[in-house]
């Protein structure tokens, strides 16, 4: 189906894609602020917000009308064109990067099978690395515009993490470019459906992936950018209101699209184990929605793992993540590299 | 399709007015109420002593230096390993990946063996850089 | 939609690049730089170029430009005002540099029409790139050459910025 052949068909389903995938990362990330406040409550032993709403359900939507009622302070000292505008770019690329993750198995609209990802591009990794790696920008110029010392420090720290980390990130998932001979993350997927799961081919990449996730989220044993007890709120210090909740929202939407290319890339994406694309096919739509609700499972599952290791494991001191980084992670994803080279000797030798 | 860009761009302007529609829509409701307390940098309730905007420290930079090109060795190694599966002679393709890892791989050692990986300078290092 | 994409990236590419020449402000020029970068990168997505669009972001807008961002950080504060006398310099080179690429670009118009004008989204490029990188007889010497640039780059770069560092301390 092209936009020549049935324009208004065409716009119909991609409008409708966008606005399912805006909606499932706004509902998410809502929801994961209640669940990360619930569960870190749960482990040191307190009920948690359950006040508004029966268990504290309504508790998001709560604290989305006081973030519109806060008054928005925007200090004197500021730089105020690149200080409103850092907390726009730190959430846009972890919305954008949502467009290539493929979410359910393809859906069958009026005889057209329509592929369930907003845009199947063939580079989808490379663009989904591209366009994460311009989150650096949000944090740096917050830090830089608030004109103020904390943010500054948390700003620069944040910066140098979230390069050295991305390094990490684009080298683990070599080896699975290099087996699967595809940058496609749809076809990704859909050999993990009829195949075996990326984490059981690619363990050293996945344990490196998920370690540079955190990294890149910076969230911890990782936040050294907003360490509360060095950096009061690091980079973000000076931000009230609105343009608070965009770095918070930006923060779990980073959390959102990393646990949704675990999913995919490690973790089978929409696949449930023994069912494989015929199943999905026989079942029709309802194999996308089972799909979808598989897809899903996987990537709070991971969510509910940042949580998780937020109150397990304490934070690293800053020479210690860079050591982590370059002296240890490197070295394993290159060498990683070489060894799936070695294993995956292309078919035919 | 493979080249999907446009409904990137769709996406891209309904992200970009997600995100501007709460900050102006808020502008109706928000109480302003700004005083002179309320303008300075947060410093925990003490008065700032000196300019926020210092410089920092060199390491940073050298980071981002060595990021830059670690970065270009791994957009290179993309496309082999795009091709690296399906290619006819096999031989030949892995030994051409395998000596640009090792290649970069010598660059690592290097900034290794430099110190220029060490966050925190020992004082081997400090004396050789002088000497 | 083609002509849209061409109109919105171009512009931005224009906008920023203007905003980064004119703009007083050094650390909001650099942020311009950032725009009139990704707005190259989406006339590359444009005209079909997958791979170079991706590699624009990943290592301009992304890598290089954080690069730059950090050096003007690293300068004081009084380095961060430029005076309006750099205006009276850029704008005769902007100048010439516009009327240049508007006559090029003019008398390029007929030659790509004549070859076919087939400008556009045709297929992915990353699989031709990774084979002709894998082609003894196209571009698997160069290929190689370049990751020793890279390193040779490294080498230098590093060489330099310590003697900075010695310099400062």
């Amino acid at each position: 189906m092209s936009f020549s052949e049935e324009p208004l068909l065409y716009i119909g389903v991609n409008l409708a894609k966008i606005i399912i995938v805006t909606h499932v990362v706004l509902v998410v990330c809502a929801y994961a602020v209640l669940a990360e406040r619930k569960v870190s409550a749960w482990m040191q032993d307190r009920v948690g917000p359950n006040r508004v709403g029966y268990f504290g359900l309504l508790q998001p939507i709560a604290d989305a009308l006081k973030f519109f009622f806060k008054e928005d302070i925007v200090p004197g000292h500021v730089n105020k064109a690149l200080f409103v505008l850092a907390p726009a770019i730190a959430l846009m690329p972890s919305l954008i990067v949502l467009a290539v993750i493929p979410i359910a198995p393809p859906v069958v609209v009026m005889g057209h099978t329509v592929p369930m990802v907003i845009a199947d591009l063939d580079i989808g990794i490379l663009f989904l690395f591209a366009i994460s790696s311009l989150a650096v920008y949000g944090v740096v110029l917050a830090g830089w515009a608030s004109n103020s010392k904390y943010p500054l420090l948390g700003g620069v720290r944040a910066s140098a993490q979230m390069i050295s980390y991305e390094l990490m990130l684009g080298l683990s998932v070599v080896g699975i470019f290099m087996a699967t001979g595809t940058l496609r993350l749809m076809d990704i997927v859909n050999l993990q459906v009829d195949g075996v799961w990326n984490c059981f081919y690619h363990p050293i990449a996945f344990i490196i992936f998920v370690i540079a996730a955190f990294a890149e989220t910076n969230r911890l044993p990782f936040d050294l950018p907003e360490a509360e007890t060095e950096l009061v709120a690091g980079y973000h210090t000076e931000y009230g209101s609105m343009k608070f909740a965009m770095f918070f929202i930006g923060e779990y939407a980073a959390m959102f699209g990393f646990s949704a290319l675990v999913a995919v890339l490690f973790l089978g994406g929409w696949d449930i184990p023994f069912m494989s694309s015929e199943t999905f096919a026989s079942l029709g739509n309802w194999g996308a929605v089972v799909g979808f609700i598989s897809f899903m499972t996987k990537v709070l599952a991971f969510m509910f793992l940042y949580i998780w290791v937020r109150w397990t494991i304490p934070r690293f001191r800053y020479d210690q993540l860079m050591n982590l980084g370059w002296k240890v992670l490197l070295p394993i994803a290159l060498v990683n590299v070489i060894i799936t080279g070695l294993f995956n000797l292309p078919k035919g030798s | 399709m493979y080249l999907d860009f446009h409904a990137v761009l769709v996406f891209l302007i309904t992200g970009v007015m997600m995100v501007s529609t709460p900050m102006v829509l808020g502008m109706l409701f928000r109480p302003r109420n700004s005083y002179k307390e309320k303008d300075m940098p947060y410093e925990c309730g003490e008065d700032p002593i000196g300019g926020a905007q210092i410089r920092f420290d060199m390491r940073f930079y050298t980071t981002a230096l060595i990021f830059i090109v670690f970065d270009a060795e791994i957009v290179l190694i993309f496309p082999w390993a795009h091709v690296f599966a399906h290619h006819p002679e096999q031989g030949l393709a892995l030994v051409a990946g395998l000596v640009f890892v090792t290649i970069v791989f010598f660059g690592l050692i290097y900034d290794w063996a430099k110190g220029d990986l060490d966050w925190v300078k020992s004082f081997r290092n400090k004396r050789r850089v002088q000497g | 939609m083609l002509d849209f994409m061409f109109i919105f990236f171009a512009s931005l590419a224009l906008l920023g690049g203007l905003l980064m020449a004119f703009h007083p402000n050094i650390v909001h020029s650099a942020f311009a730089l950032v725009a009139a970068l990704f707005g190259v990168a989406g006339l590359y997505w444009t005209l079909g170029a997958d791979f170079l669009g991706a590699t624009q972001v990943l290592l301009y807008v992304g890598g290089i430009t954080v690069l730059l961002l950090f050096a003007v950080m690293l300068s004081t504060r009084d380095a961060a005002r430029i005076s309006i006398a750099r205006y009276a310099l850029m704008a005769p080179i902007v100048g010439l540099l516009g009327a240049f690429l508007v006559t090029t670009g003019k008398a390029l118009v007929p030659i790509v029409r004549a070859a076919g004008g087939a400008l556009g989204p045709t297929e992915p490029t990353t699989e031709k790139i990774g084979n002709l990188f894998m082609d003894p007889t196209a571009f698997m010497l160069p290929f190689e050459i370049l990751a020793v640039l890279l390193l040779v780059v490294l080498v230098g770069a590093i060489t330099l910025a310590r003697r900075g560092e010695e310099d400062a301390a």
